[in-house]
C-alpha cells in the first residue's frame, strides 16, 4: 500500500445552501394553466450551511431522516445539482463546473435504481462502462478479472441484468462503480432490501475496498447496522443543518455514557441462586435487571475502569459469563431526530 | 481528433447496446417493424387512393406525391431512429435516471437519446425508400450527383428540423413537466401535413407551416426544387436548396436552448 | 355472456369513466384538437381533389364534407379506451382482481364504455363550434335520414365498444402486443371509411373492405346522414350494422370463454 501524504482534504464542504424553488400548483378548473403561466413560487431550503472537509480515505457515514437533505448535498457533490450558494471542491474540482471530469474520478451506486443495462447480459454492462470511462483493455480485464474475484460474479456474469436477485444486480452496481478506480465513492443506500447474508457480504466488500485501495467513500444510509460497522465517523444532518460530525463512539458516549455488563452466575454448589440478595458496592455501578442467575449492571467507564468492575463482581460471587453490551446507535439517533439537536 | 474518434465509438458502443436489448424480445421487433409501417402506409394509400382516382392534387402528379410521400416518411424514419427517445424524457426525468446520465463522463443529451431505440423507425425506413424508388421512377428528374446530394442532403435536414422541434420544446420539461402531450400533437402535425403539397392549402395556412412550425423544410420545398416544381410555390425556391442548411441552423438552435434549460435541473425527490 | 343487472355497479362504472375524462382533460383537449387538425387536412384535401367540380360521381362537394367532418367527430366519440387499459391491467396483474368482481367482467367493459362517452359529450358541445369552422357542418339530408342516423349512431356505438372489446380479449394470449394492435388500429381506423368513405375507394379494395365490421362504426351512419345510399338502401345499411352487432356478440362470447380458461389456468 502506498502511503500518500495529504495536505488538502479530497472532498471540501463550505456553507453549502441549495433553495428549490417550485411553481405554485393551483387546483380548479384552469389550475393546470395557472401553473404554468404563474410568477409565485413555493422554496425550500433543502440544504442550509452545510460545511465539512474528508479526508482521503476515508469511510464517512452521512445520516439523516428522508427529507433531512442527505441526497441533495449528495447531488452537488456528485455535480448533478448546481447550488444556491457555497463552496464545494472534489479532489480540486467543481463538481457542477467541471462534470464530466468530476465524473470521471467518482463511482455512484443508487441502491434504489441500477445503472447497468436491463436487457443484456451482465458482462457487457461492465464492458460498456469501461468504454464509458476510457479505460485502456489491458486495464479493464484486468479490474473485471479482479472484481469478478472479489465480488463472486462468475455465476452470473452472461445472465441478462433483468434475470438476477436483488443481491445479485447490486453486486453487479458494486463491480460497475469500482471499475474504474475512482477515487471517491459515494454509496446511497447500498444494502436496502438485501437479506442478511447479502448485507454482511456487502458490507465486507465496502471495507475492504477501502482498507486495501484507500478508495474514499461516503456512505448514506437508513440502515445503522451499516454504519456500526462500517464508519468510525458519521455526519449527521437533519432538516439541512449538520448537527454532528465527528466519530461515532464519541455520539455514543454523549447520549448513551453507560454500558451494561451483562453477567451470568455460576450456580456451585448452591442450587438455589437468589439473584435478589446480591449487592454490590462499587461506586458508579448499579444493578438494573435480575433474571434467572443473570445480573444486568449498568456503569460509567469514564468513572470505573470494566476491568475494575469485573473483578468486583468476580469476587463477590462465582461467574460462568460475563458480556459487555454498547449502546445502540439506533436509538441514539431517534432521540436525535426528535430533539432536533445533538446534546453537548 | 482522436478524442473525437473515442466519443462517437462510446456513442456508437451505448446505441449498439440499445439495439441489442431490443432485439432480446424478438417478437416485439418485428410486430413493431410492421405495425410501423402499415400505420405510414396506410396514410399512403389514402392519399394514393385520391390522387389515383383524382388524377392530380393541386398540379402534383401520383409519382410525384408518391416522392414527396416518400422522401417525408425516409426522414421521419433517420429523425424516429436518432432521436425520438426525447419523448421519453419526461420518463427519464421522473424516475432518476437522468441523475445517472449527470453523473457519467458523457453528455446527458446523448445518453438520453441512445438509451433505446423504437424498432418502428426500421419499418419507416423501408417504407420510405421504397417509395422513393417507386416514384423515382415516374417523375422526370435527371438524377444529377446534385440532385441525388440535395435530396439526401434535404431528408437527413428533415429528421434534424423534426429533432430540433423535439428536443426544444422537451427542454421545457426542465421546468414544467409534462409538455409531452403537446409534442406529440405537434409531432402529428409533422406527420399528417408534411406528406401534402402545401399548395393545396390556404396561402396563410402555408407560410404557417413554413414559418411557424418548419414543416414546409422537411420535403415539400426541397421536393418541389428537385421535382422542378418551384413555379406557384409561396416562397423563393432557394429556401428549398436552403432546407438542409435550415435543418443544421435550427438544431444547432435546439441545443443551445436544451444547455440553457437542462440547467435547471432539479431532480426528482429524494 | 349473461349480463345480470348490477345497477349500482354499473353507474359506478359510469361515473368514473366520466371522471376519467374530467382527470385528464388536457389529454381530452389534445385529442379534440388532432381531430380538427385531421378534419381540416381532409376537407382541404378533397377540395383540392375536385378541383373545383361540383359534383363528382353523384357526391357533392358538400355532402363530401360534411360526411368527412361528421365521421371524424364521430370517431373521436366512439373511441372508449377500454383496450388500452386491458392491456396494461393485464401486465400489472390486476386483471385477476377484476376477475372476481362482483359485476361480470364483459358488463365492466360495457359500463366503462358508457361511462367513457357520456363523459366525452360535453367535450363534443365544445368540438362543434370548432367543427363548424374548420369542417363543414349541415342538417342531415332529410327528417327521414336525421332520424335513421340517430339509431344508426346507436348501432355503430354498440359495434364499436365490441370491437374494443374483442381487442381486449385477445390481449389475454398475447402480453407484448404493441405491434399487433397497432396495425389492428390503423387497419380498423381505414376501414371506418372515416378518411376516404367506400363509394370512392377502387373496387377491389371496397370490396375487402365491405366484408369487415369497422365500416358500420363511420361509413354506415354518417352516409346515412348525409343522404348518399337511397332511401332503400338505409334499411338495408341498418341491417348490416344489426348483422354486425349480433356476430360480434356470438366471437366475443367464444373468445371470453376461451380467455378465461386460459387465464385461469395461467393462475390468474
Amino acid at each position: 500500500m502506498i502511503a500518500v501524504i495529504c495536505l488538502v482534504p479530497i472532498i471540501q464542504v463550505d456553507n453549502l445552501v441549495k433553495e428549490f424553488h417550485r411553481p405554485k400548483r393551483f387546483d380548479g378548473p384552469l389550475g393546470g394553466l395557472r401553473t404554468l403561466f404563474t410568477r409565485q413560487y413555493i422554496s425550500t431550503r433543502a440544504v442550509d450551511g452545510v460545511s465539512f472537509s474528508i479526508d482521503e480515505g476515508e469511510l464517512v457515514g452521512y445520516l439523516g431522516a428522508n427529507g433531512a437533505g442527505k441526497s441533495t448535498t449528495i447531488k452537488m457533490l456528485s455535480g448533478i445539482l448546481v447550488p444556491t450558494d457555497g463552496r464545494v471542491e472534489v479532489n480540486g474540482l467543481i463538481p457542477w463546473e467541471r462534470r464530466e471530469q468530476n465524473a470521471l474520478q467518482i463511482g455512484v451506486v443508487f441502491g434504489q435504481r441500477t445503472q447497468l443495462w436491463w436487457d443484456l447480459p451482465l458482462a457487457d454492462s461492465l464492458r460498456l462502462i469501461s468504454k464509458l470511462y476510457r479505460m485502456e483493455p489491458a486495464r479493464y480485464r484486468r479490474n473485471l478479472a479482479q472484481m469478478t474475484e472479489l465480488l463472486g460474479l462468475e455465476p452470473f456474469l452472461s445472465k441478462p441484468v433483468r434475470q438476477l436477485s436483488l443481491g445479485q444486480r447490486m453486486r453487479g452496481d458494486l463491480a460497475a462503480a469500482m471499475l474504474y478506480e475512482p477515487r471517491i465513492l459515494y454509496l446511497d443506500e447500498p444494502t436496502v432490501g438485501l437479506d442478511v447474508v447479502a448485507k454482511e457480504r456487502t458490507r465486507q466488500f465496502i471495507e475492504k475496498i477501502n482498507r486495501e485501495t484507500g478508495t474514499t467513500i461516503m456512505l448514506t444510509t437508513h440502515d445503522l447496522a451499516d454504519v456500526e460497522r462500517l464508519c468510525k465517523r458519521i455526519i449527521f444532518i437533519d432538516r439541512g443543518t449538520v448537527l454532528y460530525d465527528g466519530p461515532v463512539d464519541r455520539l455514543k458516549r454523549r447520549y448513551a455514557p453507560y454500558r451494561m455488563l451483562d453477567v451470568t452466575l455460576a450456580s456451585g454448589e448452591d442450587d438455589d441462586l437468589d439473584t435478589d440478595r446480591i449487592q454490590l458496592d462499587v461506586p458508579g455501578a448499579e444493578i438494573v435487571e435480575r433474571g434467572d442467575a443473570r445480573l444486568v449492571i449498568r456503569f460509567d467507564p469514564e468513572v470505573l475502569p470494566v476491568t475494575d468492575l469485573i473483578s468486583a463482581v468476580i469476587a463477590t460471587h462465582p461467574v460462568s459469563d460475563i458480556s459487555i453490551v454498547e449502546p445502540d446507535l439506533e436509538g441514539v439517533v431517534r432521540e436525535i431526530v426528535e430533539a432536533g439537536e445533538v446534546r453537548s | 481528433m482522436e478524442r473525437i474518434a473515442q466519443r462517437v465509438s462510446v456513442v456508437l458502443a451505448m446505441a449498439g447496446a440499445s439495439l441489442r436489448s431490443e432485439f432480446q424480445y424478438r417478437a416485439n421487433v418485428i410486430t413493431s417493424i410492421f405495425g410501423g409501417l402499415i400505420y405510414q402506409l396506410t396514410g399512403f394509400l389514402v392519399v394514393w387512393i385520391i390522387v389515383d382516382r383524382f388524377t392530380e392534387l393541386g398540379g402534383w402528379s401520383l409519382s410525384e406525391i408518391t416522392f414527396l410521400y416518400g422522401m417525408r416518411l425516409t426522414s421521419h424514419g433517420i429523425f424516429y431512429a436518432t432521436i425520438s427517445q426525447m419523448f421519453e424524457l419526461d420518463r427519464v426525468l421522473i424516475n432518476g435516471e437522468y441523475d445517472r446520465f449527470l453523473v457519467r463522463p458523457m453528455s446527458p443529451l446523448v445518453q438520453v437519446l441512445t438509451r433505446k431505440l423504437r424498432v418502428n423507425c426500421f419499418g419507416d425506413l423501408i417504407g420510405g425508400v421504397a417509395l422513393l424508388a417507386v416514384a423515382s421512377r415516374g417523375v422526370a428528374v435527371d438524377w444529377s450527383l446534385l440532385a441525388v446530394g440535395l435530396l439526401v442532403a434535404a431528408m437527413i435536414g428533415g429528421a434534424l428540423i423534426e429533432g430540433a422541434v423535439q428536443i426544444a420544446m422537451g427542454s421545457l420539461s426542465f421546468r414544467y413537466l409534462s409538455t409531452m402531450q403537446l409534442r406529440v400533437a405537434v409531432n402529428e402535425v409533422f406527420n399528417i401535413y408534411g406528406n401534402y403539397p402545401l399548395r393545396i392549402f390556404p396561402r396563410v395556412l402555408q407560410y404557417l407551416l413554413t414559418f411557424a412550425l418548419p414543416v414546409a423544410f422537411v420535403a415539400y420545398l426541397p421536393a418541389s426544387v428537385i421535382l422542378d416544381k418551384s413555379d406557384g410555390l409561396h416562397v423563393s425556391p432557394v429556401l428549398g436548396w436552403g432546407a438542409p442548411l435550415v435543418g443544421v441552423v435550427l438544431f444547432m438552435l435546439a441545443l443551445r436552448i436544451w444547455n440553457r434549460m437542462s440547467r435547471q435541473y432539479q431532480s426528482a425527490g429524494n | 355472456m349473461t349480463i345480470r343487472p348490477n345497477i349500482p355497479a354499473w353507474i359506478e362504472l359510469v361515473r368514473a369513466g366520466i371522471r376519467w375524462h374530467y382527470m385528464y382533460r388536457f389529454n381530452v383537449f389534445v385529442g379534440l384538437a388532432m381531430t380538427g387538425i385531421t378534419i381540416y387536412l381532409l376537407t382541404v384535401v378533397w377540395q383540392a381533389a375536385y378541383a373545383g367540380q361540383t359534383e363528382i360521381d353523384g357526391v357533392s362537394i358538400d355532402q363530401m364534407l360534411v360526411y368527412l367532418t361528421i365521421a371524424n367527430l364521430q370517431l373521436y366519440v366512439l373511441r372508449p379506451e377500454v383496450s388500452g387499459d386491458i392491456q396494461v391491467r393485464i401486465r400489472e396483474g390486476q386483471i385477476g382482481f377484476d376477475l372476481s368482481r362482483p359485476v361480470g367482467y364483459p358488463s365492466q367493459l360495457v359500463a366503462t364504455a358508457a361511462g367513457d362517452m357520456i363523459g366525452v359529450l360535453p367535450m363534443v358541445l365544445v368540438a362543434l363550434p370548432v367543427a363548424f369552422v374548420v369542417g363543414e357542418l349541415q342538417p342531415p339530408a332529410s327528417a327521414g335520414a336525421g332520424i335513421a342516423y340517430a339509431g344508426s349512431f346507436l348501432l355503430a356505438w354498440i359495434v364499436a365498444v365490441q370491437l374494443n372489446m374483442l381487442i381486449g380479449l385477445v390481449s389475454f394470449w398475447t402480453l407484448e402486443m404493441t405491434g399487433f394492435e397497432m396495425m389492428y388500429r390503423l387497419v380498423g381506423n381505414f376501414a371506418t371509411g372515416a378518411l376516404i368513405p367506400l363509394w370512392f375507394m377502387p373496387d377491389v379494395l371496397r370490396f375487402a373492405v365491405q366484408l369487415l365490421p369497422f365500416q358500420a362504426i363511420a361509413y354506415v351512419p354518417v352516409s346515412i346522414y348525409v343522404g348518399e345510399p337511397a332511401t332503400g338502401a338505409i334499411w338495408s345499411a341498418l341491417a348490416l350494422q344489426l348483422f354486425w352487432a349480433g356476430a360480434l356478440i356470438v366471437i366475443i362470447q367464444w373468445f371470453w370463454r376461451r380467455a378465461f380458461r386460459h387465464t385461469v389456468i395461467q393462475g390468474g
